[in-house]
């Protein structure tokens, strides 16, 4: 009993009492702890974290790394297990590690048993912290320089475990102009204080010290439906500006002017080097002098004759120029846009790049004027006064069309000499999907059906990406799969598809299959699930609670409709009542209806806006349980004793 | 859309004949289906590997590739693993148009190196080499070569003529250029090699033409991927110094008793803190399992290759220290904390039963993990020491039945290890339930797992916390009705039987009805269901292989389900009972004084179910999906 007033009383003191900050300061109350109350279910929790940047005199960045991390858990383990990651020209050192056990028992890393590793750009340092258990506080600190005084990362806050506290300390020289950035603070505790302390390298004079402290950040794991999970951490980015005294003068950025020259001067190389684009744009255009189908058969040409192939950098030494691209025949989506505003200007149209971050990568911020943001290049194009924004990734991707990754608010539009952050006032396409099935039952219970289904939009851009380049074997087992999901058993008759290269039309596909054995007898009854292409068998709304939106890839509206016709030896005793739900951004409707031999399915699940407040998870997910529930609706039938 | 006709493969194979002046007969008529429908055409294949003397060779490989469309774009990317004892040198690539012309060559700046762990592994030394070359006109044939220089003949290099890809030829050419005396065994029908000598130099060929692609069969045992295949061994090598020999499995035992010597002694506080531990302790068994519990509680398993290229383990004393290591780190640690008490123990090479069988009559290089084995009076102990959450006694399915080679002071021993039998491996689940008149069906459930079955959900269970724990056990009996709530949940060791791991749930599912109007479906299996992929693709006159199932084991359970009084049954689905030589399965449906009673009962006996069962096992796993999908009808007053 005094044990365990004793272990809550660890507990719940804790939180007040994080003041060992140096490396190897680990007090008893944090070996004591078996339980972190503000998250019970953590495996681990980060009991500090800091990070120690300063510029020298020489423009060197020298950063002072130091973590304790408080294991919990089994799992919790693995954070024992360290890697770094650092460009290969900058400098580690100093690294030391060791765990001390929950009776005080330290275990220092041994130098043997680090182990770093070169590669081509980044170079990484792997240890596994000795001696850690459950219980133990583990740390680990190193001290890390680099001649880049401009690529200082963005400091996170938070992790995908709770942290007591974070701190990044910077010490700026005199002359520096800087500027700092912060991402959702808003309702944590996270201190900044701005100071003059004396300069480490020289006392007679003084830096500038700039200090963040956050506190009880809780942890953020990652969820289906999330566009990025860092969008969501509390974050700081610090920024260098210029540098100038009475000898020398700096400026490190970094407006969006600088970026957008330096760019400039970067794909204007290409297109002077460029050889052979100007005999391509003649040939590819061949005759029309209508701009916007100059600019079609442009698009076309390059989506369709180059494939799609190689990391997307949107510089750098691999970064590979029209020409080459010409002669491979293959680029990445980047390299591949580069080529098309090239022949764009060179058939005398006027488009431009507009660098932007991707769904996925993380939101842009326009505050933060760094190209480390970007990871992919648009080609924003006018034509007598209309904008079109051009995506070169997929051969079937419309003219005009974003895809939903590259569905941005806003990106740096390379404007020449100018860097402008521009709205892209792209409109998604209407998307839809819609199955219709006309199926018979045959008396020895087997169901044929023929179904008809029409994709648009996205979902007609990627089921045309799906069947591209693949061959007749892998299509028709790619169309078997949607059979497969209706019976194991699914035998495929035959299938087409109609309009897979007239991409301004709906793609459709035409399916004829048999389902042997599809009906369940029990006693004079019969039942069978209707076969419904867009049933969900899952439901990926299973956590109890959810505190970030639900981001859905687009907007979109999926419909089926599924006639049955049943013979004559059985009679329709019961179908299932609909069911449905709706939100603002989402509904969901089932509806079953009958006359004397036919059965008519229909559901809907319509997608109206792409983001759903995480307020409302609770009805999303009841509406998720009606999915799934009526997906397992079965249709009762009963034979006729004639 | 891309496939060549057969007409235009056949030009396009004289064509590729004439310009390399290779003839392949009956190529086209034999591999005909096979060559149309593929991507991609091993055109040919040659492997040369010339033993210098006992601890060094030099291996060649070259091959040329028809890729017929950018599906094989994949294949024209080359992956090579160096490792501390081979040295990757003279990679060469072109890709070539059918007529021989050279259309693209690689350059040397092309071939990348990085160290790219494989996933399960936290650091090796491997380093991967790769290359791709890409062309954009099909067909064309990428053709490459590369060299590996071995500095042991202990990673002597296979000849595995099969893939993925259908072949047209491969040959390996063993060259010794100094008498070393080796062994071969042969999988599959590559014939024997032909001997020639020429200035004493003694060279062994095996060629094989017209070579259908590896066939894939669902739930296949192991070794059985493995079709076609002849394995070398040199009689004796070296290793970093350390000196071996092949001959038997004892003297290959008696190596690593050498590699590990002198890394079985702890320091004194350790000693003294493994005494301390089990001076309470009566019985051997107990004091085992003490060490067994310290061993899975204070270490933390890490796949870390350190030592001579992952085999030679990290003394006890560091594993002590540090907390953590890979297999044969840990069985180390745990075979000196024995000693200690005065209990010898060994540890025992193991190849996991999921990558195949050890070829008993083939002394060789065959492990990739270690295990620890403890002779005692009565019976005998196996040891897994990764694991974290098993007992003294169990095993998990990957080191059951088993060729594992116990490193005996007096050398190798290869032994079998024993093997669980079904009632071994036991789930048997008691649910009670209450049916309300809306379809929400309230349940408590016990669930016992024994062996194997208890082997796959208490490590998760142990190791999650509350909130993924709650996750899985949501998505594990969530699996036919998905709406279901768990209101409280208990997982133990069971309190009758140390044998049994409980899980004990409270909770409900929220919608079980099939159906709303006055007849409705249930399905009163609510989580053990047989579902349709668990039928093997094959047809049974198409099925070469046995069935392979990870272990025998045997399901029960048994439901009842109270049915609100203006519920009556209507419609019972057939009671079913099959027994076969591999296995059994039965269930029962019964309605007793307004309940459901449901009894479900699946066996499998066997851990392999010969070719000539399979027709009989195919059909009988059709039954059992079949019956675990009735449903029952009740009709509502």
């Amino acid at each position: 009993m005094k044990r365990s007033i004793l272990l809550a009383v660890f507990v719940l003191s804790f939180i007040n009492i994080c003041i060992a900050q140096d490396y190897g300061d680990v007090s008893d109350q944090e070996l004591q702890m078996t339980k972190f109350d503000k998250d019970p279910d953590g495996d681990g929790v980060i009991l500090y974290e800091k990070a120690e940047m300063r510029i020298t005199h020489n423009f060197y960045l020298e950063m002072h790394f130091y973590r304790k991390y408080k294991i919990l858990t089994e799992r919790g383990k693995k954070n024992a297990d360290v890697k770094i990651y650092f460009w290969h020209e900058d400098e580690i050192s100093s690294l030391k590690a060791k765990s001390t056990s929950p009776s005080s028992q330290e275990t220092d890393l041994d130098n043997d048993n680090i182990i770093t590793t070169e590669t081509d750009n980044t170079n990484k340092i792997t240890f596994h912290i000795p001696g850690a258990e459950i219980g133990s506080v583990i740390e680990y600190e190193y001290d890390l320089s680099s001649q880049y005084i401009t690529n200082m990362e963005p400091w996170f806050f938070q992790h995908s475990d709770y942290t007591v506290e974070s701190h990044l300390d910077i010490l700026i020289p005199e002359g520096f102009a800087y500027n700092t950035l912060t991402t959702n603070f808003e309702n944590k505790t996270i201190e900044t204080k701005n100071d003059k302390v004396i300069d480490p390298e020289d006392a007679r004079k003084t830096v500038a010290e700039f200090s963040f402290t956050g506190r009880d950040l809780a942890g953020i794991k990652e969820e289906p439906y999330m566009d990025n999970i860092s969008d969501e951490y509390a974050k700081i980015i610090f920024m260098l500006q210029s540098f100038h005294n009475r000898y020398e003068s700096y400026n490190f950025a970094k407006s969006w002017d600088d970026l957008s020259k330096r760019y400039n001067i970067l794909y204007r190389s290409f297109w002077n080097e460029d050889t052979q684009t100007n005999p391509a744009v003649s040939s590819i255009i061949n005759g029309p002098n209508d701009p916007l189908e100059k600019a079609k058969k442009l698009y076309n040409f390059v989506t369709t004759s180059i494939k799609t192939e190689g990391f997307n950098y949107i510089s750098g030494k691999n970064f590979k120029n029209p020409s080459q691209l010409l002669e491979d025949k293959r680029g990445s989506s980047n390299e591949k846009t580069i080529l098309l505003i090239n022949l764009l200007n060179k058939a005398g149209l006027n488009a431009k790049p507009i660098l932007i971050s991707t769904v996925s990568n993380g939101k842009f911020n326009p505050d933060f004027r760094n190209n480390s943001q970007f990871n992919r290049i648009i080609c924003f194009l006018k034509i007598k006064g209309n904008g079109y924004y051009l995506y070169t990734d997929l051969k079937y991707n419309p003219f005009g069309n974003l895809t939903p990754e590259t569905s941005v608010e806003k990106g740096l539009l390379l404007n020449g000499e100018k860097g402008d952050i521009v709205n892209i006032d792209n409109t998604a396409p209407f998307s839809k999907a819609n199955y219709v099935t006309t199926c018979a039952l045959t008396k020895d219970g087997k169901l044929t059906g023929d179904t008809k289904i029409t994709y648009e939009g996205y979902y007609a851009l990627f089921e045309r990406d799906d069947i591209d380049n693949q061959n007749s074997d892998d299509i028709k087992n790619h169309v078997k799969d949607k059979i497969v999901d209706l019976a194991k058993e699914a035998v495929l008759d035959t299938f087409y598809y109609s309009n897979i290269d007239s991409i301004e039309k709906p793609l459709e596909l035409h399916i004829k299959y048999t389902l042997p054995h599809y009906l369940t007898e029990t006693g004079n009854l019969v039942y069978f699930r209707p076969p419904l292409y867009t049933n969900l068998s899952k439901n990926p709304f299973i956590k109890e609670k959810r505190l970030y939106s639900i981001d859905y890839p687009f907007k979109g509206i999926s419909q089926e409709k599924v006639t049955i016709v049943i013979p004559e030896n059985l009679s329709i005793t019961e179908v299932p009542l609909g069911t449905g739900g709706s939100i603002p951004e989402l509904s969901f409707n089932r509806l079953n209806t009958k006359t004397d031999n036919t059965i008519i399915c229909e559901r809907s699940l319509n997608i109206y806006n792409r983001k759903v407040s995480y307020l409302k998870y609770d009805i999303l997910k009841q509406i998720y349980n009606k999915i799934i529930s009526s997906g397992q609706e079965q249709i009762v039938l009963s034979k006729n004793n004639k | 859309m891309n496939l060549l006709s057969n007409t235009l493969l056949l030009i396009l194979f004289v064509l590729i004949n004439n310009a390399f002046g290779q003839s392949h007969e009956n190529t086209v008529v034999n591999m005909d289906s096979v060559i149309d429908k593929a991507d991609a055409v091993q055109l040919d294949e040659s492997s040369t590997f010339i033993v210098k003397d006992n601890n060094s060779g030099e291996y060649t490989y070259h091959t040329r590739l028809l890729i017929k469309n950018s599906n094989a774009d994949n294949l024209c990317g080359v992956y090579l693993v160096q490792t501390e004892f081979n040295n990757i040198t003279d990679i060469n690539a072109v890709i070539k148009d059918t007529l021989g012309n050279i259309l693209k060559e690689l350059d040397d700046d092309d071939i990348k190196t990085a160290q790219i762990n494989p996933g399960y592994s936290y650091y090796s030394k491997e380093v991967h080499k790769y290359f791709s070359l890409k062309y954009d006109r099909y067909p064309f044939v990428f053709e490459y070569s590369y060299v590996k220089n071995f500095n042991s003949l202990f990673f002597w290099p296979a000849w595995y003529p099969q893939g993925s890809l259908p072949g047209l030829s491969s040959t390996y050419k063993l060259i010794l250029e100094n008498a070393v005396n080796f062994k071969y065994h042969k999988i599959g029908k590559v014939g024997e090699p032909k001997i020639t000598t020429s200035e004493g130099i003694k060279t062994y060929t095996w060629g094989k033409k017209n070579i259908p692609p590896r066939i894939d069969e669902d739930f296949s045992p192991p070794e059985d991927r493995l079709q076609m295949a002849v394995l070398f061994t040199p009689e004796s090598f070296e290793l970093k110094g350390y000196k071996g020999e092949f001959k038997d499995w004892k003297s290959f035992g008696d190596w690593y008793k050498d590699l590990s010597a002198g890394r079985y002694s702890l320091p004194i506080n350790a000693v003294a803190e493994i005494r301390a531990l089990v001076k309470n302790a009566k019985t051997t068994d107990e004091k085992i399992s003490i060490l067994y519990k310290y061993l899975q509680e204070k270490n933390h398993y890490v796949d870390i290759e350190l030592g001579i290229s992952g085999w030679q383990p990290q003394s006890a004393e560091e594993v002590y220290l540090n907390r953590y290591g890979d297999c044969k780190d840990l069985t180390t640690l745990m075979v000196s904390m024995l000693k200690v008490i005065g209990i010898k123990s060994y540890p025992a090479l193991a190849l996991t039963r999921d990558n195949g069988k050890v070829i008993k009559d083939f002394p060789s290089n065959q492990f990739n993990h270690c295990i620890a084995f403890v002779p005692l009076k009565n019976d005998s102990l196996w040891i897994e020491c990764t694991a974290k959450y098993m007992d003294i006694g169990e095993t998990p399915a990957s080191i059951q039945g088993i060729n594992a080679l116990i490193v005996k002071d007096t050398g190798g021993e290869l032994v079998t290890t024993p093997m669980k039998k079904s009632a071994q491996n036991l789930w048997i689940s008691k649910s009670k339930c209450m049916l309300s008149n809306t379809g929400v069906l309230q349940f408590n459930t016990i669930l016992s797992l024994k062996g194997n079955q208890k082997a796959y959900y208490k490590p998760y269970l142990a190791y999650y916390n509350n909130e993924d724990k709650l996750l899985f056990l949501k998505r594990n009996f969530g699996r036919h009705y998905s709406d279901i709530i768990i209101n409280k949940y208990f997982t133990n060791d069971s309190e009758s039987s140390k044998d049994f791991y409980d899980i004990k749930l409270d909770g409900q599912y929220e919608n079980i009805f099939q159906g709303v109007g006055k007849l409705v479906f249930i399905n009163p299996n609510l989580f053990n269901r047989k579902n349709p992929d668990a039928l093997p693709d094959e047809e049974p006159e198409k099925r070469k292989f046995p069935v392979y199932y990870s272990f025998p084991y045997e399901d029960i359970d048994s439901v009842e389900i109270v049915v609100p009084s203006n519920f009556k049954v209507e419609a019972l689905p057939d009671s079913v009972n099959l027994n076969k030589p591999f296995g059994n399965f039965s269930v029962v449906y019964r309605f007793k004084e307004g309940k459901i009673l449901y009894n479900r009962k699946f066996e499998i006996t066997e851990r392999e179910i010969p070719l000539n069962n399979y027709k009989e096992y195919r059909d009988f796993i059709q039954e059992v999906i079949k019956a675990d999908k009735s449903q029952l009808v009740l009709k509502r007053y």
